[in-house]
């Protein structure tokens, strides 16, 4: 067992840090390990973990039958946790690629981990149901934990209270909680969410050299994660605000970094 | 030799059977004595009566108890002709020495939620002892000022409740407000709850304390009443002008969630204390047992509404179970605006 314990937690900080391939390979060894010491809870446990890094992987057909047969297993060893975060998972991955379903309506009780929470509130925020949303967040915030997952999920949490505030034409509360949102980024360094809440800003920014300020800013950390869609997005939005500001010299420059990212590969190991 | 033998085996035989009934006749004989004295069938035993205002919270079979000790039971209750209640008590002979004249009867609660028992006081020492088939006082253990004490924090947790309620009815009926837009969603999470039962329940609360406070006007005690009627005064006021004061914060959808733990909280307590003023004035007058049933089940219906609440994540912020599973892959989450 101590196999499957170390194989598992090496999986997890892969993808904390974003190291997908070998994240999955350590989770589908963990999985063999799960199996040979006929582990069923274990085994719906890294059968959701292995979903997981395959749908950042981008192999969704997989990913869904992961997360089907950890369910499955999860149901059938009343393994409650798992089942529930497998539950919101496929419902998330088909609300994220658009595919028409029943809206999820099998909430969580009190009780679950936080994790659960964040993800039941991306979805509710999907399913247009700004309230939910904005209460499984603030349900997250408010656990006292500070462990890096914690101070993850809380980054995560301020962002989507951002959105949230973003869609709901409250541009002050936005701001408010996507500074906040950094600060936690900033605490234990969470790039990508740091990237995403500076692309933010720069949205609900009306200065334009503060626009630009923050679009540079997230330009970067998607360089260096080698995001290109986060990178499209953040190039754009910088040739337009340079123009606007009559800087064409920029304007060109970042013009011709955007026609240089076609082709590129989207996920690194 | 051999028929000889054969006889006296049957002789003795019929010798050990003989012994067989005679002890088993004698066991059951001292298990039906033994028994007897247990449960004092055959003790012998005097009665008493009293007449309470009501014969709620009466029934034959009753226990009497005396300094905690079983000395008889509720023998009979009968409504005379006149209309007054007669509750007959049959006592343990034996125990008539420790009963004096002066002695009263009086309904007490065993424990806080056990059942009630009807209690004797042992009257003046010095004085004879009680006499058979004679009338003895039945003192009311919920005297009006005690009821007063009782009903101060029903009240009080009446005007809370009343308060919270107004403000959730506000936001919830608000058209603008997070609920109208939300409202499918929120119904699924809080199983079964109805924006509609709100304003009716109020209306049932707000009933109830009126009820309390005409009863209270028949009471002789001026000073009670005009205590009494301040207190419902201000429960009723604060009705009329929670309106413009709930309208600001009835726009905040987590606001309001916290006004849903602090209401489930002070349903709690004033359940409680109405569960107490419902004992009071069920002994008081034999006309109230009505209104303390209503009260009760006005105060059961709001739980009902609120208890479906109390297990939902929307509400129950102050879980203590919730905490982060280590072995689990951080939930992939695009948030890229």
């Amino acid at each position: 067992m101590a196999q499957f314990y170390r194989l598992n937690a090496e999986g997890v900080i892969a993808m904390q840090r974003e190291r997908w391939r070998y994240a999955e390979r350590a989770y589908a060894r963990a999985l063999i390990a799960a199996q040979l010491a006929d582990q069923p809870t274990l085994q719906a446990k890294v059968m959701y973990n292995l979903g997981m890094v395959r749908l950042s992987l981008e192999k969704e057909v997989e990913a869904e039958a992961m997360f089907i047969k950890a369910q499955r297993v999860a149901v059938q060893f009343s393994e409650k946790d798992t089942a529930m975060r497998s539950r919101l998972a496929l419902a998330l991955m088909y609300a994220r690629l658009g595919r028409s379903v029943k809206p999820f309506d099998a909430w969580p009780q009190a009780g679950f981990p936080t994790d659960i929470y964040l993800s039941a509130a991306r979805l509710a925020q999907y399913q247009q149901e700004p309230l939910v949303a904005e209460r499984a967040y603030q349900r997250v915030i408010t656990m006292r934990a500070e462990s890096s997952l914690a101070i993850r999920y809380r980054a995560q949490s301020y962002l989507g209270l951002a959105l949230l505030s973003r869609d709901q034409l409250e541009p002050a509360k936005a701001k408010k909680y996507a500074h906040k949102a950094l600060i936690a980024c900033r605490m234990i360094g969470l790039p990508r969410i740091s990237a995403h809440a500076l692309m933010l800003l720069a949205n609900l920014e009306e200065n334009l050299n503060e626009q630009q300020s923050f679009l540079v800013r997230s330009l970067v950390i998607y360089q260096a994660l080698k995001d290109k869609a986060g990178q499209i997005k953040a190039l754009i939005k910088l040739v337009n605000v340079t123009e606007k500001l009559k800087r064409s010299a920029l304007a060109s420059q970042y013009r011709s970094q955007l026609d240089a990212l076609a082709g590129s590969p989207t996920k690194e190991d | 030799m051999r028929g000889q033998s054969s006889r006296e085996f049957v002789k003795g035989m019929s010798r050990q059977v003989g012994w067989f009934v005679i002890l088993g006749a004698g066991a059951l004989v001292l298990v039906l004595l033994v028994s007897t004295i247990r449960t004092d069938i055959f003790a012998q035993k005097f009665n008493i009566y009293f007449s309470p205002p009501s014969a709620a919270s009466f029934y034959t079979g009753q226990p009497v108890k005396f300094q905690g000790f079983a000395i008889g039971r509720v023998n009979h209750i009968e409504l005379l002709e006149q209309g007054n209640v007669k509750v007959t008590l049959r006592l343990l002979e034996r125990y008539r020495r420790m009963l004096h004249q002066g002695a009263k009867v009086k309904l007490v609660k065993e424990g806080l939620i056990g059942e009630q028992v009807v209690e004797l006081t042992p009257g003046i020492v010095g004085m004879p002892s009680l006499k058979a088939n004679r009338s003895i006082v039945y003192e009311t253990e919920a005297s009006i000022e005690q009821l007063l004490q009782d009903l101060k924090p029903a009240v009080s947790n009446a005007n809370v409740l009343l308060k919270e309620l107004a403000e959730f009815s506000v936001w919830i009926n608000n058209p603008e407000g997070d609920f109208r837009k939300s409202v499918q969603g929120f119904r699924e999470l809080s199983r079964g709850f109805k924006a509609e039962d709100v304003p009716r329940l109020m209306q049932g609360l707000t009933a109830v304390l009126q009820q309390i406070e005409a009863v209270t006007h028949q009471l002789s005690d001026e000073e009670v009443v005009k205590r009494l009627s301040e207190s419902l005064q201000l429960a009723t006021g604060i009705l009329d002008g929670i309106q413009p004061l709930t309208q600001a914060m009835g726009q905040d959808g987590p606001e309001t969630f916290k006004q849903v733990g602090k209401l489930i909280r002070h349903i709690d307590t004033l359940t409680s204390s109405l569960n107490i003023v419902a004992d009071d004035l069920s002994e008081l007058t034999p006309e109230l047992p009505g209104l303390a049933r209503e009260s009760r089940k006005t105060i059961e219906e709001i739980q009902g509404l609120v208890g479906g609440l109390r297990g939902s994540w929307l509400f129950d912020s102050e879980s203590s179970n919730e905490h982060d599973d280590e072995s689990i892959a951080p939930p992939l989450l695009d948030m890229q605006p």
